[in-house]
């Protein structure tokens, strides 16, 4: 594992009894870049992220993230390392307000132990995170300080993204492309070194796939995280990603700049079919 | 927005003046009161808590628990176990002695506040046996599962004969329960739990409500929480066990007294208040206790017109059944839905109709001048 690479995918391979949906898959995560995942309908790209964000346990195959063996960790852990995600369809606490969907994701801060015990052992900064947060919680003991950390933190995401003015508004009554965006700042308040977006741009008029590719480009930069962004929307993908990986039946078939990508004919082939040439 | 709302001082200022008020409410109706009033108010106290704690875990963490009247059954046979006279013991238990902790003296004749808690504390204790297994589940399968974990419990209490007394039950637990024991330990479960809801915990438990693969996402153990709430809400089960124990003063294993008739009522109270708010936990858990009390007048006999009606018993259950039927047709959430009423709201609402008199009375002031012209 070199200094520059994030997450290392070694090899995954998941089976859901006889299907392949991922098949010995290699992929290597820089440090700060913005990667694409593209490929035909049930190519097993969800499936990755799944494995990722540890909402599957790979058959075989490791996974590194930045020094630490992933690939047995459940899901809130991974998160709490630092590694965040959207969803393909919305799945925001519908009856909870804008702010409250932010501060949720900051929760993990405070109690997640397990985490914070992996992070000491591999030498990383720590959270501070502590079971007696509950009876200070219950009994408000240093407790509302804390809270107003969360909250300020909250509204500075909120701010940066634009949701400002829906603040006190329940997520669900926001308009579909606001509701792609607090999704996004949610995933941004677990503080991610690596933020995987499962196609953000699903359902966008061009308008707001323009704003969303700005978007990714300032939260790479403003919050110093990389992106991982699936994406159908070739405009999106070729416009914000520096390196594009195409896969096809749960494999890598291509791996390179949007430029080498348009002209590789494994791509092509994947996307439109063989050639035929007519002799 | 900002207008309308108060500050945190404020707040705790009318908050404790309405506790301080409520006092004064009770301490009025034990003066004046007759006993059989003053033991529905107890009542309601007792129901208050039950439902308080079934909301935390069913309204806002959304497990569909089945299992609370189990957890009151525990709070109700240890802390009654503990507060009897040894004697007393010797004269219930008949079929078989009672069994080693409690035939001593140390553990009988207890002070109720440590009966109460330790009811509490077992209650909690068992809550987090039985959700440790059954929290792996959702829906439907853990509804059923923690349905029946409650009814083993109750099984264990008719066969267990050495520390429960089979189905012969106890007699003679020292009616403890008062105005005072029922609404302060409401008034304790009411602070605990509401302050728990509105912390970060409360926020976490919330999204597992809403979204348990999000919630996971999110950085929340959906398990532990889950389990956190499970147990809490198991606390206060066994203490409104305990307290309703010293109020009926006698306690059985049938399902009518501590069984799944319980539950299902504690059910009707959160469904009834709005699933998922305290002020609505305790609202319907009020009308609950109030309405099944005086809905006794349509049980006695009753001449109409001349006509004589003899009184059916169990007649009130059914128009009890049918407003319940009425209420959930016309506030499908329940009465709170998922609100509060908190000091905001309240301040609102009085600066709405404060507005409302003010543009009356400009109206009616513009029509008085019309008049005036017209004269």
């Amino acid at each position: 594992m070199n200094d520059s690479s994030l997450l290392e995918l070694d090899g995954i391979t998941m089976r859901f009894g006889g299907l392949n949906a991922v098949k010995d898959f290699h992929a290597r995560i820089n440090k700060g870049e913005i990667l694409g995942l593209i490929g035909p309908n049930g190519a097993g790209k969800t499936t990755v992220f799944n494995v990722i964000t540890g909402v599957y346990i790979p058959t075989e195959g490791r996974l590194n993230f930045g020094g630490i063996d992933i690939t047995p960790l459940k899901p809130h852990i991974i998160t709490h390392l630092g590694i965040s995600r959207t969803f393909q369809n919305i799945r925001l606490f519908q009856d909870m307000t804008v702010l409250e969907n932010v501060m949720v994701a900051m929760h993990h801060e405070l109690i997640e132990k397990r985490g914070d015990s992996i992070l000491r052992k591999n030498g990383k900064n720590t959270y501070g995170a502590s079971s007696m947060w509950f009876w200070k919680s219950v009994f408000k003991i240093g407790y509302l300080k804390k809270e107003k950390e969360i909250e300020i933190k909250s509204k500075e995401i909120l701010e940066k993204l634009g949701l400002i003015k829906y603040i006190n508004d329940k997520a669900t009554s926001l308009p579909y492309g606001e509701q792609r965006k607090l999704e996004i700042a949610r995933a941004l308040a677990t503080n991610p070194k690596l933020l995987l977006l499962d196609e953000p741009a699903a359902g966008m008029n061009p308008s707001e796939s323009r704003d969303l590719m700005n978007l990714i480009r300032f939260i790479k930069d403003d919050f110093n995280t990389t992106v991982f962004v699936i994406e159908h929307d070739m405009k999106v993908v070729m416009g914000v990603c520096e390196r594009i990986i195409v896969m096809d039946y749960g494999q890598v078939i291509a791996n390179g700049t949007p430029e080498q990508i348009q002209c590789n004919s494994k791509v092509v082939e994947a996307y439109l079919g063989e050639e035929w040439e007519n002799e | 927005m900002d207008r309308m709302k108060l500050s945190g001082r404020t707040k705790f200022i009318l908050t404790t003046l309405f506790v301080l008020f409520m006092g004064f409410i009770l301490f009025a109706a034990q003066e004046n009161l007759n006993s059989y009033i003053l033991r529905i108010i107890s009542l309601i106290g007792i129901f208050g808590i039950m439902a308080v704690s079934l909301n935390l875990i069913n309204g806002i963490t959304g497990i569909f628990s089945l299992g609370h009247a189990g957890f009151m059954a525990i709070g109700a046979y240890v802390s009654s176990l503990l507060t009897m006279p040894l004697a007393q013991k010797e004269m219930t238990f008949i079929l078989e002695k009672v069994s080693f902790p409690f035939n001593t003296e140390l553990f009988s004749s207890c002070p109720f506040i440590f009966a109460t808690l330790a009811g509490g504390v077992i209650a909690a204790f068992a809550a987090f046996v039985i959700g440790w297994p059954t929290l792996r589940l959702a829906g439907d399968y853990l509804a059923i599962t923690t349905l029946g974990f409650s009814e083993i419990i109750r099984i264990f209490a008719v066969n267990a004969t050495g520390v429960t007394n089979g189905a012969m039950g106890l007699k003679g637990i020292p009616p403890y329960t008062d105005v005072w024991w029922s609404w302060g330990w409401l008034l304790i479960t009411i602070l605990i739990i509401g302050s728990l809801i509105k912390s970060s915990y409360g926020r976490a438990l919330k999204a597992i409500r809403e979204d348990k693969t999000a919630a996971e996402s999110m950085g929340i153990n959906v398990f532990k929480h889950q389990l956190t709430s499970f147990v809490v809400g198991g606390f206060f089960a066994g203490v409104a066990g305990s307290l309703y124990a010293h109020w009926l003063t006698t306690i059985d294993p049938k399902p009518s007294t501590l069984g799944i008739m319980l539950t299902f009522n504690a059910l009707i109270m959160i469904v009834l208040g709005g699933l998922g708010s305290i002020s609505g936990a305790v609202l319907g858990a009020g009308m609950f206790a109030f309405f099944s009390e005086w809905l006794r007048f349509v049980e006695s006999d009753i001449n109409i017109f001349g006509f004589h009606f003899e009184g059916i018993s169990g007649m009130r259950m059914l128009v009890f059944s049918g407003l319940f039927i009425i209420v959930m047709i016309f506030w499908p959430k329940g009465l709170m839905g998922r609100n509060e009423i908190t000091w905001d709201g309240v301040y609102k609402t009085i600066c709405k109709i404060k507005k409302l008199t003010k543009t009356g009375e400009k109206r009616l002031g513009i029509s008085g001048e019309r008049e005036g012209e017209e004269l």
